[in-house]
């Protein structure tokens, strides 16, 4: 018998010690308790990665409130609350959810700040060009002057009261690509932080990336920005966490007609493909509509102009590539690292 | 002397196996990488990638571990190195810079390893995410 | 060898282990390459395998890596401690009964090369990169080094006082 207790304390003595091993060997457990969506939204490829409790109720919430989103600010559906807007607010007060109002007020006003480098009036310049569609084409130049509005974004009115809209200029369609997405970045992280508890998490929207927290190992992401001469290659990583990165490139969509690359990003003066010396903008923001809305706007500005203002925001950082293929990053990036300090 | 001739034929043997690993650990230390990049590896997963040749200004980055555990890691045009650690043993910190050596920098308590390798760097698995 | 006699001889043996590993600790490394140590306390184990056998040995040298990593180290130390010291001790086990008393010096060499040997293959899982064999040819030429040492102490060690251990075991 004496044997006996001998033998079971030594195997509890090594169970025991094997369980003190181990828990000064595991890393934390988030990385285990994950789960992923993915669809196509906003004719975009849109992935939701989250991880800890509630994640799989979380991945399906954030696919449903993206699809919510879309039926209010696409502007390819003809049944969207937008496209309705934009074939009656002629001359005329349309009433306008909430959604849409918030996003058509601060469309508007990053095209005031910018500007007019974003405009989110220039639908009508977008649609003839069709890029990223199967109409896509050269228009003639005098189909493009004709649509060329003089600071489009100032004849939109708004009525905080009614929340209505009225257009006072018969060419302007309101066309939200450069502000949509990274506003529901916002408004689903805000929905999975306060809703769902969520702390750590992806989201992907066709190329806006949104981090909630940091990853679920405590460190920094690591999120890649594409080499814009190269789209099969890196150029570079940026560390960063709880905060938004969007990059405008002209690889993303563009045509190539008689040796000319006519890429999606109109300059809204000239009515053609902005080229002003820049082939890719990245911000770095904890507002994803601000990141979206600025990675169009600075790269129609060219980089003096993009430069100094992105340095002239606070909390807002770029990576520009000139079409020499030079990287400049605005002085806030340290060790290619973006973190909000409170 | 008999006696020791045993002793003497096992000790040739392995004064040859000494010899082997020497003239090794030489060839070793002379090799170099070509299309260099420094890659920095935290409990086997890629966490850094960086190209020592487009350093321009030097800077200094932390890397810290779920038990506290850091490693001030300095980055410089052409090469990089630890200078500070929290491991008790701090043969991390002595093992200097590395720019084109196959020998990486280990620091065997924190898990790390910096390494140099050649380009390209491997696929977006080791991203969390890309931004197009 | 009476039990009792055994558990004394063993405790003082493991007592100085556990010293002579943790003094090791507090000496500064002396090249800047993962995994070089003197080694020093492997000479306890050894000795104790022609001492007081196999077996006590084991229990000694697995004690002596045990307390050793809780109070000199974390437990990362540990996975690789334990992980050379089982090889090295098998082959101790081994040169043993297949190695005559005058070879000890190349069991020394044996079962440092194969501590080296044994904390490479972990370090290579735990880093999950192949590029730690690098450093292979010096950590096995130091092992060489210091195994020599080991084995050699332990060698003549037990010559010179041969009668006096014969008389210790055999009461």
């Amino acid at each position: 018998m004496v044997k006996g207790i001998k033998y079971t304390s030594m195997i509890l003595s090594a169970v025991l010690f094997c369980g003190f091993v181990l828990a000064g060997c595991t890393n934390s457990s988030l990385k285990e308790k994950s789960a992923e969506r993915t669809a196509l939204i906003m004719d975009t490829v849109v992935t939701v990665t989250l991880y800890g409790e509630n994640a799989q109720q979380g991945v399906q919430a954030a696919i449903q409130k993206a699809e919510e989103l879309e039926k209010i600010l696409s502007a390819q559906q003809e049944d969207s609350e937008l496209s309705y807007l934009n074939r009656t607010a002629y001359n005329n007060d349309v009433v306008v959810s909430n959604v849409l109002f918030t996003v058509a007020k601060r469309s508007l006003q990053y095209s005031k700040e910018t500007n007019g480098a974003l405009d989110c009036t220039i639908g009508r310049l977008i649609q003839i060009w069709g890029i990223g569609t199967e109409n896509e084409k050269l228009p003639n130049r005098e189909e493009i002057v004709s649509l060329l509005l003089n600071k489009g974004y100032e004849q939109v009115r708004l009525n905080e009261e009614t929340r209505t809209i009225r257009f006072l200029n018969n060419n302007i369609q309101m066309d939200f690509g450069a502000t949509a997405k990274g506003y529901a970045a916002n408004e689903i992280k805000k929905m999975l932080e306060q809703e769902y508890g969520i702390t750590c998490g992806i989201l992907n929207f066709g190329g806006n990336i949104m981090t909630i927290g940091a990853r679920y190992d405590g460190q920094f992401w690591n999120i890649g920005i594409t080499d814009p001469l190269d789209t099969t290659n890196v150029l570079t990583t940026i560390r960063q966490k709880n905060s938004s990165m969007v990059t405008s490139g002209n690889y993303e969509r563009f045509f190539i007609k008689d040796g000319e690359r006519y890429h999606h990003i109109l300059d809204t003066e000239t009515g053609y493909p902005a080229q002003n010396g820049l082939i890719s903008v990245t911000i770095l923001s904890e507002d994803s509509m601000q990141a979206d809305a600025l990675s169009t706007a600075a790269f129609v500005m060219g980089l003096d102009t993009a430069m100094s203002y992105i340095e002239s925001l606070e909390s807002v950082e770029a990576v520009f590539v000139t079409d020499e293929g030079s990287v400049v990053k605005t002085s806030g990036i340290k060790e290619n690292t973006f973190e909000v300090v409170p | 002397m008999k006696k020791y001739l045993k002793h003497i034929i096992v000790g040739f043997l392995i004064v040859i196996v000494f010899i082997i690993l020497l003239v090794t650990w030489v060839l070793i230390n002379a090799q170099r990488i070509s299309n260099a990049v420094a890659n920095v590896y935290q409990y086997g997963e890629l966490i850094q990638s960086i190209d020592l040749n487009k350093v321009e200004d030097s800077f200094t980055f932390q890397i810290v571990d779920v038990n506290g555990g850091y490693n001030t890691v300095l980055v410089e045009h052409g090469c990089i190195s630890i200078t500070d650690s929290s491991c008790a043993d701090q043969i991390c910190v002595h093992q200097g810079k590395i720019s084109d050596s196959v020998i990486p920098i280990v620091c065997l308590p924190n898990q790390l390893v910096i390494k140099i390798e050649s380009k390209p760097m491997s696929s977006a698995g080791q991203l969390d995410g890309q931004t197009r | 060898m009476p039990n009792v006699k055994k558990m004394i001889v063993s405790s003082m043996l493991i007592t100085n282990a556990l010293t002579i590993f943790i003094l090791e600790t507090q000496l500064p490394p002396i090249v800047p390459i993962p995994g070089i140590k003197l080694g020093l306390a492997n000479v306890i184990t050894l000795f104790a395998i022609y001492l007081i056998g196999c077996k006590e040995a084991a229990k000694i040298h697995t004690l002596r890596i045990i307390l050793g990593s809780i109070f000199a180290g974390q437990m990362i130390s540990f996975l690789y401690s334990i992980s050379g010291g089982i090889l090295s001790l098998l082959i101790m086990i081994v040169g043993k009964h297949i190695i005559s008393k005058d070879f000890i010096w190349l069991v020394g060499i044996l079962s440092a090369v194969l501590h080296a040997a044994g904390q490479l293959g972990i370090a290579i899982l735990v880093l999950g990169t192949m590029s730690i064999l690098y450093y292979a040819p010096i950590i096995l030429i130091s092992s060489i080094i210091t195994g020599l040492f080991t084995g050699l102490c332990v060698q003549l060690l037990l010559k010179k006082h041969e009668k006096a251990f014969y008389r210790i075991i055999n009461q």
